[in-house]
Order: structure tokens, then C-alpha cells, then sequence
């Protein structure tokens, strides 16, 4: 794995079941000596506890993933997949993320500050892409970095760059950081009273490849997924149904070290339903 | 007008460790180039840095040397910038939370004892070196000293001449390889200093604005620049000028400094937590641990030498200045324990002198301290005299084999059969009729005359205390 955004980058399975999820956890998980951030915690069998009765599990549904701006449909379809899990015994409450409503902007400084660090050693002097003919040094630097970076990568790197400079650290990265305590704060209190967190992964449907050309329009369809990240917090995605003949997925966010109980949980939805099973209709 | 200089140092000191401060790459110097970097120095994509524990217990022990407070939270930082000897982009270094906070430590300047502030010392990772008259077109970059852990010590500017701030910069010197945690040698570059001077009119509070001095590798030079350097701030402020905030590299051939970047050219570092890498957190067990194995200090050596071995306090300061010349002159004394002024008197004077001209460093010296004890020895137990073991000495240094054998081929085992002796004596004074007279007559100084014709007839060997008894006693 290369570093992006040092902070936020974990590695997780993408998988066709939760039981196929757990077993390729079983595999990723564990110490890694030569990772200075990498817990030193026994690794749990992911796949032991997938058949447990979820009956008795608390849902919460956090008001400000289900306001403004979530498609109607999507909303539907989440919604009809939380009445699944209500029917296996499970009971909802409404909790509060007041805020979720920072972390892109949070995101968006810090991953990018990260980034315009982490890719500086792709330079074009000891390996990838170095341009033809550098007149010196800077021109080096310049060109090899200009020419091989894609457009939305350069972007990010100038933010993070700028965001960084000095005088501007204290506005930004430092705020930032502060930010991404109250939204680990605001989880840590909700999981006082709930097991789960339940919500849209995204508030729309894929959109058309190329379609959204404005950065902070694409940027906005992250807005439910960012928080967990932010937090630290294992997140799940799972199908559960289609808007407009397109996937629409359900997300679970955990408490720490709860990725065995969000297992068992999709693991359970997957035995009432067969969304995962599904593919879209073609036309 | 009058100014006074102001200075303030920063020294990087390397630290001593086997692998480097964040890979376990080899810190070996003089490999050949490149082969002692890992993937880690590489900066390769998707590698980490994993903290070297080692470093960590070393910048504690200079820490608590220094009377500094230790933050047992420190934070690492990367300060970023592109040059192709820094692999990241970045280096991983210490801004707001060092490991070594406020300390200080005590110089002496002629007769006068100063205490100057240490502001700080903290960890990072030395760079790569550029190579840039190796080949034509191109710079060669060798990362071997990439990822070397150094521990940057900056203090307050409290210094007044460059005087004051040579002498700091030896205590420092002397301080860590007393440590035991860096090696001292600055034709390798594992201690290095940079200088900020700047001067103000006597009397002013305000600091005059600074130039950082950059490329300085001997004591000698740091003493040649600072002074260069207050001479031209006080010829451009006397001419009506201002000084520009820079970094000048001083340049020891041609005796001169020169502007490598204003303040204006100077890069914006980006500093932030490096985000790979947790706070590092000091318990309370590894302070008190390291406390213990704490070696003896240079002013506690100090102090012990003058009780124990009774050593005025020039002698001990000079001895303990630096640990390998007290370590020799402590081995000295195991054999010859009562008599600690004559082994000091030795290894400050023949010993020192001896390494000085032939500009070799003590564990180099052909002379071990082994040697020189047998030597004093003869000295002590009259085999030779204190003039003879000169001598003596000089020949060991030429490796002409130890002082026994020396003393025994060249035949400068001291007389001290009374009979012998009392022979040549009755010779000396049946042929020097006057001079007898003369001391006869009260003249004391003659004494010397007869004590010079003995040796002479005995190429020096007479036993002088022998020979002095037995002239009073015929002179008498």
C-alpha cells in the first residue's frame, strides 16, 4: 500500500459476501512491526461469531445522514433495509452526528496536506517518471512532477501544500485536527446508546462517468462515508437495493475494534436478503 | 563604537548507534556509496519509519547531562523540502515538542566560569551527501548517511566572543563522547556546528539581526569565522549598512564567508506531526534507568580527581577535558597510585605534546597508556632518572619497543652502587681544588657544578638523590 493519506488510509477487503469479508480479514489482520501505527492486538476469528442472533441489537440512525440533499430513493431503499434488520429483532434509535457536517472540509485539508507530503518523493530522481531533458534541477522537479500527475492529484497537492505554508497551519491543519476530535467525540457519545451506526453510503446513485465536473460537487458525494474515516472507525458498505436501476448500498460504522460484531451483522442480512446476489437490469 | 558580539550554536551531534534512527540499515561510515540504504532510505513507496529505541535513550542521557528538562511526550515532524539527497522530500525531525527541552551547562574562558543556556535538543535524520565534482554533468547522490540519527543541540545565544563559543563547543564535544553517545569526529562530520552571530552596540538590549555560519569542521575554523564574520557585520554597520538575515557558508581555503540564502530565499518547510510515526512516550522507569547508568561527568570527574589524587584544579580540568585523554591518565595511575602529580605532569606534557605535533589522537598514540605507566614506574623505583625517561619516552614513540627494553640495550639503568659513585665523587673533588673552596666558603650554588661533572663522567646515570647525599656529605 502507498501512502496518500497517511492518517486515513487503511486496507480492507472488497468482497462478494460478509463471510467472504471475514475470511480475507482473518488473513489482512494483525501486528505489523514495520508499521509504527499498527496496533498490537490479537487478531480475533472474524468468521466465528458471523452466525449470532442479532436479536436485541440496537440500530442507530444519525438524523444528519438522512436530511438535505439524500435522493429520495436511496433514502427508500436504506430505509427498507433497516425494517429488515427491525424484523430479525433488532430496535432503532435516532442518534445525533451534530458534526458530521465538518468532515469534508476536515477531510479536504487534511488528506490533502498528507498527500502534498507523502507523493513528494515522487520526484523523478531515483525512480517513476522524470521528463525528457531537464535544463536543471527545478526544471527537473517541475516538469517530471507537472507532466505525470493527473489533474485532480495536482489539485489536491496545492491545497495541501498551501494549507501548510506557513501562517496558514494554525487556520487549517490545526483546526482540522481539532475538528476530527469533535467528530470522534460525537460517535464515541452515540455508541453509548447503540451498537450500530446505520446509513446511506452515498446520498445519490453512481452518477455518469465525466458528468460531475465541479471538484466540491464530487467531493459532497463522500459526505456519509468521511466521518468514520476521520474517526478511525471500521465502516462497511453492503447492497441493499436498487434507485434508478443502480446499486444502492447500506453503511454500517462499528465501534472500535467491533469489525467481528459488523460481520455478523451484514452476515445476518445477507442470510434474509439477496441483494448482494443482484445485479442491475440491463437496458 | 563599541559592539558586542552575540553567538549562538547549533550542533548536530550523530548518534553512535549501529542501525540508522528509522530503518535498520548499517550507520557504518565510509561504505561504499549507496550500499548501506535500505528501502526505508530509499524513500520507496509504501515503506515506514519504524523509531530505533536506541536514539531515544541516547538524547535522554545528553538531556539529563545538560540539567535539561526531558519531555517524556515528544512529537516527530517532517520538514519538507525537494533536494535530490532527501529521498521523502521530507526530513522527520522535531519542531514544537523536542525530547530535550531548557538546560545548561558551565563553560571556562581564561579564568572566568560561565553558564551558557541550552535551548534544546532534538532528534532527526541526517540527509543524503551530493556529489557535485564527480562527474561532468551530473550530480551523484550517495544515501548512506540518509536516515543516520542526529541530535541537533541548540543554545541560547549567550555566548559573547568566539572564545566563549569555542569553549562551548568543546564542552559539548567533550560531554557527548563522555556520554559515550556520539563519536566526536568532525572530518567525518559526526559533530558539526553552525553559528549564529550578529553584533549590537554595548549596552543595547535588542539583538542585532543574524547571519547563520554554515560549513564549519574544526574548532579552529568555528573561532576563524565567527571573528570574520563579527569583522564584517561591524564594517557594514559602521559604513551605515544593514545586515541581511542569512545563511553564510564559510569557506576555510580562502578564509571568507559567502552568502548561500536570504531570508527571502529561504524555504517554507511545511512542518507537520508526521502522521506515520505515534508521539513518543518516555516512562518514568526509563528515566530512572538511564539516571542510573549515567557515567561519571565531566565535573564530577573533575572534582573527584582534585580530592582523590590531590590535583591542583588546572591539572584536573585539562585531564578531564576530554574522556579519552582522563580514561589515559587514570590507567596510568593503577601502578603508580602515589604518585598522581608526576603521571599528570606526564600525560599533560611529553604525552599531550607528543600527540599534538604528530597531530594523532590519543587512542592512535604509538605510546599506550600501559607503556607510559611501566615508564613511570622506572621513575618512581630509580631505575632511571626523570631527564632519562625523556629520552626513554621519545624512543617508545618510535616504536623502538617498551621502556625496559629501551632503558636495558641503551644502557640507561641509573648508578646507584654507593662505591661506584663515591669513586668518580672523590675524582671530582681531588681535581676541582677552587670550586671546593668556593663551597667551603658558604657559595650553596656550586653544589650544581660538581652534580654536572658526576653526570657527565656517568652520562647521566648517577642516582641524583644518591649523588647530591654523597657530595654534601665529603664537601661537608
Amino acid at each position: 500500500m502507498i501512502a496518500y493519506a497517511s492518517s486515513l488510509d487503511q486496507a480492507g477487503p472488497m468482497t462478494q459476501t460478509a463471510e467472504d469479508a471475514a475470511l480475507v480479514l482473518n488473513v489482512m489482520s494483525g501486528f505489523d512491526e514495520k508499521d509504527s501505527t499498527s496496533a498490537e492486538q490479537d487478531v480475533q476469528d472474524y468468521t466465528a461469531n458471523l452466525n449470532d442472533s442479532i436479536k436485541g441489537l440496537t440500530i442507530g440512525l444519525p438524523k444528519e445522514f438522512f436530511s438535505e440533499g439524500l435522493d429520495n430513493e436511496v433514502a427508500d431503499n436504506v430505509m427498507a433495509a433497516v425494517k429488515e434488520f427491525e424484523a430479525m429483532g433488532a430496535t432503532v434509535k435516532e442518534v445525533s452526528l451534530p458534526n458530521s457536517a465538518y468532515a469534508i472540509p476536515t477531510y479536504y485539508i487534511v488528506a490533502p496536506c498528507e498527500c502534498s507530503s507523502n507523493l513528494s518523493r515522487l520526484d523523478g530522481v531515483r525512480y517513476g517518471y522524470r521528463c525528457e531533458d531537464p535544463k536543471d534541477l527545478e526544471d527537473l522537479y517541475l516538469r517530471s512532477r507537472s507532466e505525470a500527475f493527473g489533474e485532480e492529484v495536482k489539485r489536491r497537492i496545492m491545497i495541501g501544500a498551501y494549507a501548510l505554508s506557513a501562517g496558514y497551519y494554525d487556520a487549517f491543519y490545526l483546526k482540522a485536527q481539532k475538528t476530527r476530535h469533535l467528530i470522534s467525540d460525537d460517535f464515541k457519545k452515540a455508541f453509548e446508546n447503540v451498537d450500530v451506526i446505520m446509513g446511506p453510503v452515498s446520498p445519490t446513485t453512481a452518477f455518469d462517468l465525466g458528468s460531475v465536473k465541479d471538484p466540491v460537487s464530487m467531493y459532497l458525494a463522500d459526505i456519509y462515508t468521511l466521518s468514520a474515516n476521520l474517526a478511525g472507525l471500521p465502516g462497511m458498505s453492503i447492497p441493499a437495493g436498487f434507485a434508478q436501476n443502480l446499486p444502492v448500498g447500506l453503511q454500517l460504522i462499528g465501534n472500535y475494534w467491533s469489525e467481528s460484531k459488523l460481520l455478523n451483522i451484514a452476515h445476518q442480512f445477507q442470510q434474509q436478503t439477496d441483494w448482494h446476489q443482484k445485479m442491475p437490469q440491463e437496458n | 563604537m563599541e559592539w558586542e558580539t552575540v553567538i549562538g550554536l547549533e550542533i548536530h551531534a550523530q548518534l553512535n548507534t549501529k542501525s540508522k534512527i528509522f530503518s535498520g540499515a548499517s550507520t557504518q561510515f565510509g561504505a561504499k556509496p549507496n550500499s548501506q540504504a535500505c528501502a526505508v532510505d530509499l524513500g520507496l513507496p509504501g515503506v515506514l519509519p519504524v523509531l530505533n529505541k536506541e536514539v531515544v535513550k541516547k538524547a535522554i542521557k545528553f538531556g539529563l547531562a545538560v540539567d535539561a528538562h526531558i519531555n517524556q511526550r515528544n512529537v516527530f515532524d517532517r520538514k519538507n523540502y525537494f533536494y535530490p539527497d532527501l529521498p521523502k522530500g521530507y526530513q522527520i525531525s522535531q519542531l514544537d515538542w523536542p525530547i530535550v527541552g531548557e538546560g545548561k551547562i558551565e563553560i571556562s574562558v581564561g579564568d572566568k566560569i560561565k553558564v551558557i543556556g541550552v535551548t534544546r535538543a532534538h532528534l532527526e535524520e541526517d540527509a543524503g551527501k551530493s556529489i557535485h565534482d564527480l562527474y561532468n554533468d551530473f550530480t551523484a547522490v550517495d544515501l548512506n548517511r540518509a536516515g543516520t540519527p542526529l541530535l541537533e543541540i541548540v543554545s541560547e545565544p549567550d555566548m559573547r566572543s568566539a572564545k566563549e563559543a569555542v569553549a562551548y563547543a568543546k564542552k559539548i564535544h567533550a560531554l557527548v563522547q563522555y556520554l559515550e553517545i556520539c563519536d566526536g569526529n568532525m572530518q567525518e562530520g559526526s559533530f558539526r556546528c553552525d553559528a549564529n552571530v550578529s553584533i549590537r552596540p554595548m549596552g543595547q538590549e535588542e539583538l542585532g539581526t543574524r547571519a547563520e555560519l554554515k560549513n564549519i569542521n574544526s574548532f579552529k575554523f568555528l573561532e576563524r569565522a565567527i571573528n570574520l564574520e563579527v569583522e564584517r557585520q561591524q564594517d557594514i554597520l559602521e559604513e551605515g549598512g544593514k545586515i541581511a538575515q542569512e545563511t553564510r557558508l564559510y569557506d576555510s581555503v580562502k578564509h571568507e564567508t559567502r552568502s548561500m540564502r536570504s531570508k527571502e530565499e529561504a524555504n517554507d518547510y511545511r512542518y507537520f506531526p508526521d502522521p506515520d510515526l505515534l508521539p513518543v512516550e518516555i516512562s518514568d522507569e526509563l528515566m530512572d534507568q538511564i539516571r542510573k547508568e549515567l557515567p561519571e561527568l565531566p565535573t564530577e570527574k573533575k572534582s573527584r580527581f582534585i580530592t582523590e589524587f590531590d590535583l591542583s584544579e588546572y591539572d584536573a580540568d585539562v585531564l578531564t577535558s576530554q574522556k579519552p585523554l582522563a580514561d589515559y591518565f587514570e590507567r596510568i595511575l593503577v601502578n603508580n597510585s602515589d604518585h598522581a602529580k608526576l603521571c599528570a605532569n606526564w600525560v599533560m606534557g611529553e604525552f599531550s605534546a607528543a600527540c599534538n605535533k604528530n597531530q594523532i589522537e590519543i587512542k592512535d598514540a604509538p605510546v599506550s597508556a600501559d607503556d607510559l605507566s611501566l615508564l613511570i614506574s622506572r621513575i618512581c623505583d630509580d631505575t632511571i632518572s626523570g631527564k632519562t625517561a625523556k629520552d626513554v619516552f621519545k624512543a617508545m614513540w618510535k616504536g623502538e619497543g617498551s621502556a625496559d627494553k629501551i632503558i636495558e640495550s641503551k644502557g640507561l639503568k641509573q648508578m646507584t652502587d654507593t662505591g661506584e659513585i663515591e669513586t668518580i665523587v672523590d675524582e671530582i673533588i681531588a681535581n676541582n681544588t677552587p670550586q671546593v673552596e668556593q663551597f667551603k666558603s658558604g657559595n650553596e650554588k656550586i653544589l650544581g657544578f660538581f652534580v654536572g661533572q658526576a653526570m657527565k663522567a656517568t652520562q647521566g646515570k648517577a642516582n641524583p638523590k644518591l649523588l647530591n647525599e654523597m657530595l654534601r656529605s665529603k664537601l661537608g
